[in-house]
């Protein structure tokens, strides 16, 4: 047959040949044959046709609702990473190094413990002058003659009045001691922080807004602390060599003077005595009485704590 | 014997509150005063000296002062010893816990010489 065109049948054609076929009996056979085998072809090509749909809408869903959950799980990770950033913003401020840290670079948390140990050292130091003055006070009220008995024993009571009051010093001891120890705690943790995150020298701190609001408020850092700051003579020689000895006189000179004010804030400077350390005491002129200085509160607040009174009731 | 001879054992972890104890006790007529600056450094001093009294801080490193005074009550020869705990720590838990573990008088710091003299007066007896 190759070769040959194909030839196609007119409807009345095809009618014939249909007739032909179905006057005989071989040639109705033939005929239901054919139409068996052309629905067994259909129904295969419409099944093949359903599941094929059918895959294509599955897949349609399926790739529609994937990208909605990769979107929702893109923006989640997006929060995330900001987050993330924040708090290692928010650590590396912590942390931070700046002109507030001491001279070895600690964190903030460091200086303050440093602080509060500086407060405990100088109140311990101030205690104990204390001490010395109300013991050397007893020495000489007991020295005093038979006729000034009571005024001697008046100085006495006073002076031991003043002997107890500095009983502050273990108290704000103890309450300072509790701080540190917090200090130290938080300190620990922003380190485990510290450790978690990864955050490191090029982590961009999280900008703290300041609290003191005062233009001068850079220069407001306190009292220096040893080996900090610049004794009166210093002063004195930055500001004129011989106003300090028109007040000091001649046999208390100041040491060379810095060259220039820029010295007092270098860091080549060499470690300088505190004002406290190097400076003697100046005799303060008579002060009119004061009225007497609040008593020192005891650690536990009040509500949650026992009176002397309440206390004494339990040993009576 | 006046009551005055009494050795007296001041524990506090802070020199400066030993110092004003000794100054207060001076001042009341107790000249014979040793100090110590734990309860291990204490117990160490009551077992090898003839205390009369202890006045003792509670809060302190390594032995505290609760711990001291329950060592010094099971000790055989010095349970008897007076003890008062002068204290920052006013809460009534520890006023409690101090008197079950047999203190003899508690003192709430910050006190004063009045206070000091009465406690120990009575815990041993009026102060000529």
């Amino acid at each position: 047959m190759s070769g040959t065109a194909r030839v196609s049948l007119t409807d009345e054609e095809y009618y014939d040949i249909e007739d032909a076929l179905a006057s005989t009996a071989r040639g109705r056979a033939f005929l239901r044959a054919r139409d068996q085998r052309l629905r067994v072809v259909a129904v295969d090509e419409v099944r093949r046709l359903t599941i094929s749909v059918r895959d294509w809408t599955s897949s349609r869903i399926e790739k529609a609702g994937g990208e909605a959950h990769m979107q929702v799980l893109r923006r989640e990770l997006q929060e995330m990473a900001s987050y993330i950033q924040k708090s290692r913003g928010e650590i590396a401020a912590m942390r931070l190094k700046d002109d507030t840290a001491d001279a070895s670079g600690n964190s903030r948390i460091h200086f303050s413990m440093g602080e509060l140990d500086a407060i405990v050292t100088s109140t311990e130091r101030a205690t104990s002058d204390i001490l010395n003055a109300s013991e050397r006070i007893f020495s000489l009220a007991s020295d005093m003659p038979t006729e000034l008995e009571h005024v001697s024993a008046e100085i006495t009571t006073l002076a031991t009045d003043i002997m107890t009051a500095c009983s502050f010093q273990d108290l704000t001891g103890q309450r300072i001691n509790k701080v540190v120890n917090t200090l130290r705690y938080l300190e620990q943790r922003v380190a485990a922080m510290v450790e978690i995150w990864g955050v490191d020298e090029n982590t961009k701190p999280t900008a703290a807004p300041s609290m003191d609001m005062r233009p001068d408020a850079h220069l407001l850092n306190g009292p220096a602390r040893p080996g900090e700051g610049h004794s009166q003579a210093e002063i004195d020689a930055l500001l004129g060599a011989s106003a300090a000895a028109a007040v000091n006189g001649p046999e208390a000179q100041p040491p060379a003077a810095p060259t220039s004010i820029a010295h007092l804030n270098g860091a080549e400077s060499p470690a300088a005595p505190t004002i406290s350390q190097a400076a003697p005491p100046v005799p303060a002129p008579a002060a009119p009485a004061a009225p007497a200085a609040p008593k020192a509160a005891a650690p536990a607040p009040k509500a949650a704590s026992s009176a002397q009174a309440d206390i004494d009731k339990l040993f009576a | 014997m006046s009551i005055t001879a009494t050795q007296v054992l001041i524990v506090d972890d802070y020199a400066t509150m030993r110092r004003i104890l000794r100054n207060l006790l001076d001042q009341i007529g107790f000249k014979n005063v040793t100090e110590a600056s734990d309860g291990a450094d204490a117990l160490s001093k009551l077992r090898g000296g003839n205390f009369g009294m202890v006045i003792s801080d509670w809060n302190m490193e390594p032995m505290t002062g609760l711990q001291l005074l329950q060592e010094v009550r099971k000790d055989g020869k010095l349970k008897d010893v007076p003890f008062i705990m002068v204290t920052a720590e006013s809460k009534t838990e520890n006023v409690v816990t101090a008197k079950q573990a047999g203190v003899n008088n508690y003192i709430v710091k910050p006190f004063n010489a009045a206070t000091l003299k009465q406690k120990i007066e009575s815990v041993l007896g009026p102060v000529a």
